[in-house]
């Protein structure tokens, strides 16, 4: 059974198409990855998804609600982590959590009793009744997911929820959605780290301008590259000039930085590496070191798209 | 109802604002300390002044009766509230006791009165107040011109006639004089007892003032509850909209009708708490008395809060965002503020101005508070409290549906 269904999702600005007619499903039970670039045109489809913003075109139903004709029993199923922290600093985050409890008509003890449960779920137990404006950045953001999970929703849609936080929060965040996802919450999360989607996600939709180019388990994902490689280079960080001179290697499918790290794709690793060695070396870059393996999410994206995620 | 846990949350932010609790209730109040002590030479003697009557002396140099006539009328039983009468013999007796500040007003009535007034000539009663104490003067000048507009009307009477006689063929000329005294002296009797003695005070109390402190208190809490409901109330709608959590609101499953009725609410309570701050703290620190009627003062303060909330819902939703509105405010409370009387009184601005401070929120709402200080009936402030309330219904309205939309 889906939890939630999208055709043919369309959202134009000025006749631009930011989300350019999409479709996804998500299984009951399974958390979903939505991957792409800034601007691919996750955060658009995930607020088409929460009734934010009104679709050009397309239908969305959610556990077989069409949140446009029946909005309100809709977003009773979902709960919506923003991107950017949507909660009031002043207050703390028992009051918080408490207030969002009751704007999904939580009330008495059993608002009383979920609040305590999700501040032990996102780790804030014993700093719960203080001000969330003297919290750190990681642990706002554990709030900023906790607030959505007051209702215990049946799909939980969380909008690159890690974005400018420390590892240990990180890992924190990651370890509260596979426990939620583990008590049967359907999860639909965007990044552009594909570090966190291949640890989360049981499906994964590639995003790039406004469109899905490839959808299916990590796995399945990988099979679109087949068997080439990723080498991947740690060098001082070229110029322009050294990554168009590499791509234009034969044999070279894609090249990307990120990060100090160079990033080659291609099917016979070992037989271009002589070459994108003597290049670097000829474009003055000093290489540290040099690992060859099979394809991963960075990978996959640079085959459909020619482009670093990052990028 | 979920637009109550709105409204709740609002008001809570609000009181842990340090910046918005410092225009809800520290500013007014310093503002009310400055303006009331600096420009309270502006301001008429307070009604609370007079308290409970103040020493009047009378000095009666006068040894015909008319003189006698005039002193008892201020003796009279429905003056007792108003005046304490302490006769003295002389004029210059009155006046020192004045001086020594044992009593507040001086009546002298010249030697000469009754012959003046008996002869037809002008008569004057004197009336010397202590320059502390201008209303008091005032008052007992009301009497003293009630009294001689009294005997005036005798005088003419007496004159009309007399000659009327004559004409008529009544009366020989030769008796002329013993019947001109005869009349006279009856319609003196009959003034004595009738004209005289219908002197009332509530006829001749003028219109109370109020006190530099009274009319600062109400002027500032009425600018503060606008600069309250802009800034903390309706603006906040906009503010939640930038920091997302509008946004989010908009994703639970609360209708748009609570979230916007939540806003709603939740402005009005930041007027209701900033009015009955500034009453309560006013009349507890500076002693300011806001008239002895809780239920024309609990009227004004909801008509107030009504129509301040109903402006600031509205500037919300004509504004672009936060700082726009902020703008908007400001000008709008300023204008409101300068116009109706908040910042300097409406008595020494120009005629067309008074006029046009009947207009503004700030103005009506000053007047009908200065209303209920000077103890004036409740009838004084329905029309102001009907005509706040109104706009402000009507404002939050158009301005409710545009936020909700």
């Amino acid at each position: 059974m889906s939890i939630l269904e999208v055709k043919g999702l369309t959202k134009s600005y000025d006749g631009h198409p930011a989300v350019a007619g999409i479709d996804l499903e998500i299984k009951d039970g399974e958390v979903f990855g939505l991957l792409g670039p800034n601007g691919a045109g996750k955060s658009t489809t995930i607020s088409m998804i929460s009734g934010l913003v009104k679709p050009s075109a397309g239908s969305i139903r959610i556990g077989g609600v069409d949140i446009f004709q029946d909005p309100l029993a809709s977003r009773r199923l979902i709960g919506v982590v923003p991107q950017d922290i949507a909660l009031y600093p002043t207050l703390t985050a028992r009051e918080n959590l408490a207030f969002w409890g009751h704007m999904y008509g939580q009330s008495g003890a059993d608002l009383r009793k979920r609040v305590d449960e999700v501040l032990e779920l996102v780790g804030l137990a014993d700093r719960a009744n203080q001000r969330i404006d003297k919290y750190s950045g990681g642990m706002k953001r554990r709030i900023n997911i906790g607030a959505g999970l007051m209702h215990r929703p049946k799909l939980l849609l969380m909008d690159e929820p890690t974005v400018g936080i420390d590892p240990q929060s990180r890992n924190h965040i990651l370890d509260t959605v596979k426990e939620l996802n583990r008590q049967g919450t359907s999860v639909l999360y965007t990044s552009h780290y594909m570090e966190e989607v291949e640890v989360l996600c049981d499906r994964i939709a590639i995003m790039d301008l406004g469109q899905v180019m490839a959808c299916g388990s990590l796995n399945e994902l990988r099979l679109l590259v087949g068997d080439k490689d990723v080498i991947t280079i740690q060098a001082n960080v070229p110029e322009a000039k050294t990554m168009d001179d590499l791509r234009a290697i034969p044999g070279v499918d894609g090249v990307s930085k990120d990060d100090g790290h160079l990033r080659v794709v291609a099917p016979y690793g070992r037989k271009v590496l002589g070459d994108i060695v003597t290049r670097l070396a000829a474009d003055g870059v000093k290489v540290r070191s040099i690992d060859i393996k099979e394809p991963d999410l960075e990978g996959v994206f640079l085959h459909l798209t020619g482009k670093a995620l990052r990028d | 109802m979920r637009f109550i846990e709105l409204a709740k949350k609002d008001v809570l932010l609000m009181l842990r604002d340090r910046k918005a609790l410092m225009i809800v209730v520290v500013m007014p109040f310093i503002l009310t300390a400055i303006l009331g002590g600096a420009l309270g030479g502006m301001f008429r003697e307070p009604t609370s002044a007079i308290g409970g009557g103040f020493n009047l002396m009378v000095a009666n140099e006068d040894k015909g009766e008319i003189g006698g006539h005039v002193a008892e009328v201020f003796q009279a039983d429905n003056l007792k509230k108003l005046l304490t009468p302490k006769p003295v013999a002389t004029r210059d007796e009155a006046l020192a006791a004045i001086d020594r500040k044992e009593a507040q007003v001086a009546v002298i009535i010249p030697a000469d009165f009754s012959e003046r007034v008996l002869k037809g000539e002008p008569a004057a009663i004197e009336v010397y107040q202590h320059p502390d104490s201008p209303l008091r003067g005032s008052i007992v000048q009301s009497i003293a011109t009630a009294v001689t507009d009294n005997l005036s009307a005798i005088q003419t009477a007496t004159t009309t006639g007399v000659e009327l006689w004559v004409k008529g063929g009544f009366l020989r000329p030769q008796d002329l004089a013993a019947a001109a005294n005869a009349l006279a002296g009856q319609l003196q009797a009959v003034g004595a007892q009738a004209g005289l003695q219908q002197v009332k005070y509530e006829a001749i109390e003028p219109r109370k003032g109020v006190s530099a402190f009274q009319y600062y208190a109400a002027a500032m809490a009425v600018m503060f509850c606008l600069f309250a409901t802009t800034s903390s109330g309706a603006k906040s709608f906009l503010l939640e909209r930038e920091d997302g959590t509008l946004p989010r609101l908009l994703t639970t499953p609360t209708p748009r009708w609570q979230i916007v009725g939540g806003k709603l609410v939740g402005t009005f309570m930041t007027a209701l708490i900033e009015m009955v701050t500034m009453i309560v703290a006013t009349a507890l620190v500076f002693r300011v008395s806001w008239g002895h009627s809780p239920l024309a003062l609990a009227i004004m303060i909801l008509a107030v809060s009504v129509s301040s909330s109903g402006i600031a819902v509205f500037i919300a939703a004509i504004s672009k965002n936060s700082k726009v509105a902020d703008l908007v405010s400001m000008i709008f409370i300023q204008m409101s503020a300068l116009i109706g009387g908040s910042m300097v009184p409406l008595s020494v601005l120009p005629e067309g101005a008074k006029k046009v401070s009947l207009f503004t929120f700030n103005g009506i709402a000053n007047n009908a508070f200065v209303s209920i200080m000077e103890g004036q009936p409740l009838s004084a402030i329905v029309a102001p409290a009907l005509i706040l309330v109104a706009a402000g219904l009507a404002l939050a309205l158009i301005g409710s549906r545009r936020l909700a939309a």
